[in-house]
C-alpha cells in the first residue's frame, strides 16, 4: 500500500465531514445500533404466540405494563450507571456501590421505621464494670425528608472517606472499595441485627417491616391522614358520607370515567367467557376431523358459529365507588416519599385509557397507573451530568484526570478533589437508587443491592466508558443502562423458556456490545 | 451461703437424676421469629411427657460454635438430644460423636439427606420436594393444568426442589425473578404473557409472592396463584382471596414431635415410627388464614 496517500495531516482536522460521517464518528453510535438490535429483540421475543408481524411494536414489551416495568429496572440501574461511569472516566473504580445501596435502604428504612437517635456508649463502673448507653437526641417521627438527609450524611461520609484513602495513600481503587464492599455489608447487617428490633425484644431481625407506605398517605376529608389502601376499605357508610362531599363536576368526570371502565369491563368479561365457551367446542371439532366424523363436523361448526353468550352487564357507579376513585385521585401529604417513590405522568396514562383505549389489561382495567419516579430521578441526573461533563471546566478536568494523571497535575487540575469528589458522587448515586427502592416497596433488608456494583460499571462499559479512563459520555451510560437494562429481562418473554439462560444471554451481550465499542472507538481514534 | 447453693445444686441434680432429660440445640440466633415456635413446641411436648427439657443456640449464628454447643451438651449425658442440622460437615463430627456417646439424637428442620448416616434415629422437617408435589397436586386438582414456577434463586437445591416437586404434577417452566424488588414484577409480567395459556403461578418466596401478585393485577389476569412460607403480605393476600394457598413447613412439628419420638423410644425399649416424620407440607388457605395469624409466632 502506498503510505503517502493514507497518511493523515493536521489539516484534515478541519476538513468539512458529510453528516453520515459526522454521525458514524460519534462515540455513542455503537450502543446506539445494540440498543435498536436489542429493541427489536425485546419486540419479536415479545409477540404474542400464534400471531405474525414485523412490527416489533406489537410486541408484549411494549404494552403499558412493560414500558413501565422496563423503564423502572433501567432507570435504577441508570442512576447507578453514571456514578459508577463518571468514576471509571476519571480512572477509578467503586466496588462498594452495591453496599452503598443495602446500608442506605437499612439505615433509611430504620429511621422512618424506628426512628434516629445519637447514643454515646461510656464504660461505667457503678455496680460492677459494664458500659452504659447515654442518648442525647431522639427523633421518633422523621419525615422521609430528614431519613434522606441523615442517610446522605452517612453515605456521603463514606464516599469521602474512601476517596481520601485512594488519593492520599496512592492504593488501587479496586482494593479500598473491595474493603469497603466487606465492610458496608457487613455494617448493615450489624446495624440491622442490633437496632431493628422492639424495646422488648434483644435481637433485630436483617428484614425492616411494617413500614407504612408512606408515599401514598393522603389527606381524607373528614377522617384525617391515612394511607390510601386503608382509606378505600373505610366502612361504606364512611364512603358514602365522603362522597357526598366531593365537588359536582368532579363527581361527574368520576361517573363518566368509571362507567366508561365497567361497560369496557363488562366487554371483556363478555368475550373471556365467549373465549371459555368456545374453547372445548374447537377441541371437539379438531377431534371430530381426525376421526372424519363428517357428520359431527358439520355440527359441531354450526355450534361454533351460532355460539352466543348472555352478555355481561356493565355494573352501575355507586357513591362508594365514586368515594374510592376521589381517594385515588387526592394528592399525597408526604411530597418528597413521593417524589423517589411514587408514579409520574398518571395524566398521560390516564387519557392513553380513556379516551385513547390502549392502555388496558385484559380485565378491560387500566394497565399501567403510570412510570416509576426513578425514571425523572435518572433523567434529572443524567442531564446535571451532562452539562458538567460537557460544557463545564469540571467535566474537562474529570476526562483530564482519566485521561493522563501526570499531564493534567502539571496543568493544575486539582486531581485529588475531582477523585473525592467523584466517590462521593457515587455514593450519592447509591444513595438516590436506595431511597426510590425504599418508598417503592416500604421494606429494606441486610441483602438488598447484592452485585449492582458490577452491574453499574457493565452498563457503564456497554455504554463506551474505557475502563482505563479518560474515554466516555453521559449519553453512552445512558444508552448502556438501557441495553443492560432490556438484556436482563427482554429474555424472559421467549415462550416456554427455561429462565436460567438469561444469564448465558446477558454474557453474550455484554461481551459482543464491548467488542463494537473497541472496534468503533479504534476508528474514531484513528480518524482525528 | 454456700451450703444453701450447695443444696439447692444437690437437690437440682438429684431431681434430674430421676426425671428425663432432652436438650436441643438449634442454629436459631435469636432473631428469626421461626424458632421461639420451634422451642415452644419442644417445651410443651417435654411437659406433656414430664420430661425436662432444655433449648440451646448461639446468638453468633457460627456453625463452629453449634458444633461445640452439641459436643458440651452430650457430655451432660442427657437422655436424648434433637438438633438442627444446616451443614452436615461443620456440625457431623459432634453429632456422630454423641451418637458413639449412648444418646438417642434426632435431626430436624433441615438436613434430612445426611440424617440416617449420621447415625440420628430420624429426621423431622419438610421435605421440600415432597411439599412441592403437594402444592402442585393441590393445584392440579383446583383445576391447573399449565404452570410458571417463580424461583428467586436459581441455585438454591432447597427452592429448585420446590419447583420440581410441583413441576411433576403438571407441566412447569421455571422463571428465575431474583430477589430485586424491582425485576421480580417485570420477569412475572413478562413470563405471563410470554405464556398465555398458562393458568397456575407457583411462587417459591413470601416477597416472590407479593412481587408476582402485583405483575397478575396489573395484567388482569386470573391465574391460580400458590406461594410457600408465611409472611403478613402473603397472609393479607390468602384472606382477600389472591393467592389461593401457602405452604406452611409447621416449624412447631419439629420442636414437638423429637421429644415425643425420644420419650416413646428411652420408655418403650427402642419404639420407633418406621421412617422420617415430615412436619409439612401444611396448607394455609382462606379457610384457616385468620385462625394462623392469631397463632403466628406462637405455634405457627
Amino acid at each position: 500500500m502506498n503510505t503517502s496517500t493514507t497518511q493523515r495531516k493536521e489539516a484534515d482536522r478541519h476538513q468539512k465531514k458529510s453528516w453520515l460521517s459526522k454521525l458514524i464518528s460519534r462515540p455513542e453510535i455503537g450502543p446506539i445500533g445494540v440498543m435498536l438490535l436489542l429493541f427489536g429483540m425485546l419486540g419479536y421475543f415479545s409477540i404474542p404466540a400464534g400471531e405474525m408481524s414485523w412490527n416489533p411494536f406489537t410486541g408484549e414489551g411494549f404494552n403499558a405494563l412493560g414500558i413501565r416495568n422496563f423503564l423502572r429496572v433501567i432507570s435504577q440501574l441508570g442512576i447507578i450507571a453514571i456514578g459508577a461511569g463518571l468514576l471509571i472516566i476519571a480512572g477509578e473504580f467503586d466496588l462498594s456501590i452495591g453496599s452503598m445501596i443495602g446500608f442506605a435502604g437499612a439505615c433509611m428504612a430504620m429511621i422512618l421505621r424506628w426512628g434516629f437517635s445519637i447514643i454515646i456508649p461510656y464504660v461505667s463502673f457503678e455496680g460492677g464494670f459494664h458500659i452504659e448507653f447515654l442518648t442525647l437526641i431522639h427523633l421518633s417521627d422523621v419525615s422521609p425528608l430528614g431519613a434522606i438527609f441523615i442517610t446522605l450524611c452517612f453515605t456521603l461520609f463514606f464516599g469521602w472517606l474512601q476517596g481520601t484513602i485512594i488519593v492520599r495513600s496512592g492504593l488501587p481503587s479496586f482494593i479500598v472499595t473491595l474493603g469497603g464492599l466487606f465492610f458496608l455489608r457487613g455494617l448493615t447487617e450489624v446495624s440491622l441485627r442490633s437496632f431493628n428490633h422492639r424495646a422488648d425484644q434483644t435481637k433485630g431481625a436483617t428484614t425492616v417491616t411494617e413500614i407504612p407506605d408512606i408515599k401514598n398517605i393522603v389527606n381524607v376529608p373528614g377522617h384525617g391522614e391515612m394511607v390510601r389502601e386503608k382509606a378505600k376499605a373505610l366502612p361504606e357508610a364512611d364512603l358514602v358520607a365522603i362522597a357526598q362531599d366531593i365537588p359536582a363536576d368532579k363527581v361527574a368526570s368520576i361517573t363518566e370515567r368509571l362507567e366508561y371502565t365497567y361497560q369496557r369491563v363488562a366487554e371483556a368479561k363478555t368475550e373471556i367467557l365467549i373465549k371459555k365457551g368456545v374453547k372445548p367446542l374447537e377441541q371437539a371439532l379438531a377431534n371430530a376431523q381426525e376421526s372424519g366424523n363428517d357428520y359431527m363436523v358439520s355440527m359441531i361448526q354450526e355450534k361454533i358459529t351460532n355460539f352466543k353468550i348472555e352478555p355481561a352487564v356493565a355494573k352501575t357507579v355507586t357513591d362508594v365507588d365514586i368515594a374510592r376513585v376521589y381517594i385515588d385521585s387526592l394528592y399525597s401529604t408526604k411530597p418528597v416519599a413521593n417524589f423517589f417513590g411514587g408514579d409520574i405522568l398518571e395524566p398521560i396514562f390516564d387519557w392513553l385509557y380513556f379516551p385513547v383505549d390502549w392502555n388496558t389489561n385484559n380485565f378491560g382495567n387500566q394497565f399501567a397507573s403510570g412510570l416509576y419516579s426513578c425514571v425523572m430521578i435518572w433523567l434529572i441526573i443524567a442531564l446535571v451530568c451532562y452539562v458538567v461533563l460537557s460544557k463545564t471546566q469540571a467535566g474537562n478536568w474529570i476526562y483530564s484526570t482519566g485521561g493522563n494523571l501526570n499531564a493534567a497535575k502539571a496543568n493544575g487540575v486539582p486531581t485529588d478533589k475531582v477523585k473525592v469528589s467523584l466517590f462521593m458522587f457515587s455514593a450519592f448515586c447509591a444513595t438516590i437508587f436506595a431511597t426510590c427502592q425504599v418508598f417503592e416497596v416500604n421494606t429494606a433488608d441486610a441483602a438488598k443491592g447484592n452485585l449492582k456494583e458490577l452491574e453499574a460499571i457493565a452498563a457503564a462499559v456497554i455504554g463506551g466508558v474505557v475502563l482505563t479512563g479518560g474515554f466516555g459520555t453521559i449519553l453512552g451510560i445512558v444508552v448502556g443502562a438501557f441495553i443492560f437494562g432490556v438484556a436482563k429481562e427482554a429474555f424472559f418473554y421467549i415462550p416456554g423458556i427455561d429462565g436460567s439462560f438469561y444469564r448465558v444471554f446477558l454474557g453474550l451481550v455484554i461481551i459482543a456490545s464491548a467488542l463494537t465499542n473497541e472496534n468503533i472507538r479504534k476508528r474514531i481514534m484513528g480518524s482525528i | 451461703m454456700k451450703k444453701i447453693i450447695l443444696t439447692i445444686l444437690v437437690s437440682f441434680l438429684s431431681l434430674s437424676a430421676f426425671a428425663e432429660r432432652i436438650v436441643m440445640v438449634t442454629h436459631g440466633e435469636g432473631k428469626d421469629p421461626f424458632w421461639p415456635v420451634v422451642q415452644k413446641g419442644g417445651e410443651d411436648a417435654a411437659r406433656h411427657v414430664g420430661a425436662d427439657f432444655e433449648y440451646i443456640f448461639n446468638p453468633s449464628g457460627d456453625l463452629g460454635d453449634m458444633a461445640k454447643s452439641i459436643a458440651a451438651a452430650a457430655a451432660t449425658q442427657p437422655d436424648g438430644m434433637v438438633v438442627s442440622l444446616p451443614d452436615p460437615e461443620a456440625l457431623g463430627q459432634a453429632i456422630k460423636d454423641a451418637v458413639a456417646a449412648g444418646i438417642p439424637v434426632i435431626t430436624m428442620n433441615s438436613g434430612l439427606e445426611s440424617s440416617a448416616s449420621l447415625g440420628a434415629l430420624m429426621h423431622v422437617g419438610q421435605p421440600e420436594y415432597l411439599a412441592g408435589q403437594k402444592a402442585g397436586e393441590r393445584a392440579k386438582a383446583e383445576g391447573a393444568t399449565k404452570a410458571l414456577c417463580m424461583i428467586q434463586e436459581a441455585y438454591n437445591t432447597a427452592l429448585t426442589d420446590r419447583c420440581g416437586g410441583y413441576a411433576e404434577m403438571l407441566p412447569t417452566t421455571n422463571v428465575d425473578t431474583s430477589n430485586d424488588p424491582a425485576s421480580i414484577p417485570t420477569r412475572a409480567a413478562a413470563g405471563l404473557q410470554a405464556n398465555p395459556d398458562v393458568d397456575a403461578v407457583l411462587s417459591v418466596g413470601p416477597h416472590v409472592c407479593s412481587g408476582v401478585q402485583a405483575a397478575i393485577d396489573d395484567l388482569g389476569m386470573s391465574v391460580h396463584h400458590s406461594c410457600f412460607d408465611l409472611s403478613p403480605e402473603v397472609m393479607d393476600l390468602i384472606n382477600s382471596g389472591k393467592v389461593a394457598y401457602t405452604i406452611d413447613q409447621q416449624q412447631r412439628l419439629q420442636g414437638y414431635m423429637p421429644v415425643v419420638v425420644l420419650h416413646l423410644y428411652n420408655n418403650g425399649a427402642g419404639l420407633l415410627p418406621g421412617a422420617n416424620i415430615p412436619s409439612g407440607p401444611g396448607f394455609v388457605d382462606k379457610s384457616n388464614a385468620s385462625s394462623v395469624s392469631a397463632l403466628a409466632g406462637i405455634d405457627r
